[in-house]
């Protein structure tokens, strides 16, 4: 019978899943809107689909739940990355992909690489701070999850991650008191 | 009076503390509200109270909220109220109208329940 702890590990791990898959698409938005931009820029062609296939591919599979295949695509569109935000976005969704297939230290130099071209990226913040608390270092973890948050504080994924985070370090568990007794006014 | 007997639907293994003083109806079946789980996710506790009146078959009829800390917690616990029943023998025109309160609390695990992992 599933005690309380497997629950709570139970979704942890989906959220966690949840929170990397929900940080995906937005990070592919700012990648198309960048290489949109490079080439305004410089010339004019017409272009179907996202420049970088791999790297959408890759983010799609990683979407779907799917880290293996994704890993492989993911490492072939950061090759093709065109830009430095592509490829702080590519580094991130990669970390982002190791974190799912539970190999939270590669997970972590891919985050670091990120953050060491852009320390104010959130979602390699948000990503990094999984990878920490998939290595049970909790102190790191909320340090991560700390400095994200002020970059976005409303973020749904963040909140996602530092229910994690709680549950690991805080954990608690619902207690409903029903009272009957009459009311008091005050 | 304390009710030890009841019926706990909360998620999460929730549990649930009943406090049943004499002179109110008396429930026949008392379903406990779920914790929300944006509350739950937010760490957020609160305390709702819900008023209605009971019917001869021992209903609840019209229930509201006559106040909430927050209203995360509303929808649930008129859920759980609409769900429950009273003793209908116990009915008269003092329980024409009664009200519930529903704390919504989170217990800190003991060390030893503590995931590791």
């Amino acid at each position: 019978m599933p005690t309380t702890t497997d629950s709570i590990r139970g979704l942890s791990r989906a959220f966690a899943a949840l929170t990397l898959l929900l940080a995906a698409p937005n990070a592919l938005a700012d990648s198309r809107s960048a290489e949109g931009r490079v080439h305004d820029a410089t010339e004019i062609k017409t272009v179907i689909g996202p420049e970088n296939f791999f790297a959408a591919e890759g983010l799609a599979l990683l979407r779907d739940g799917d880290p293996e295949k994704a890993l492989p695509l993911l490492q072939k569109g950061l090759k093709r990355a065109r830009t430095d935000r592509e490829f702080v976005i590519g580094l991130s969704n990669i970390c982002a992909a190791y974190v799912l297939l539970k190999e939270p230290y590669t997970a972590l130099t891919y985050c670091d690489r990120a953050l060491e071209m852009k320390p104010r990226f959130w979602r390699a913040l948000n990503n990094r701070a999984l990878a920490y608390l998939g290595m049970d270092d909790l102190p790191r973890a909320k340090a991560d999850l700390d400095s994200a948050t002020v970059l976005a504080p409303q973020s749904i994924k963040l909140k996602q991650t530092r229910e994690i985070y709680e549950r690991l370090a805080n954990p608690v568990e619902p207690l409903i008191i029903i009272d009957d007794s009459p009311m008091t006014d005050g | 009076m304390r009710l030890v007997a009841f019926i706990g639907l909360a998620i999460f293994c929730g549990s649930a503390v009943i406090a049943a003083p004499a002179g109110v109806p008396k429930p026949t079946l008392i379903i406990s509200p779920e914790y929300p789980k944006r509350a739950f996710r937010d760490r957020i506790e609160g305390e709702v109270e819900v008023c209605f009146r009971i019917l001869s078959n021992g209903r609840v009829y019209r229930p509201y909220v006559s106040r909430s800390t927050h209203r995360v917690f509303n929808r649930s616990a008129l859920r759980a109220i609409k769900s429950s029943t009273f003793e209908p023998e116990s009915l008269d025109t003092a329980f024409d109208k009664a009200c519930r309160r529903y704390q919504f609390r989170l217990k800190p695990l003991e060390p030893e329940q503590k995931p590791t992992a």
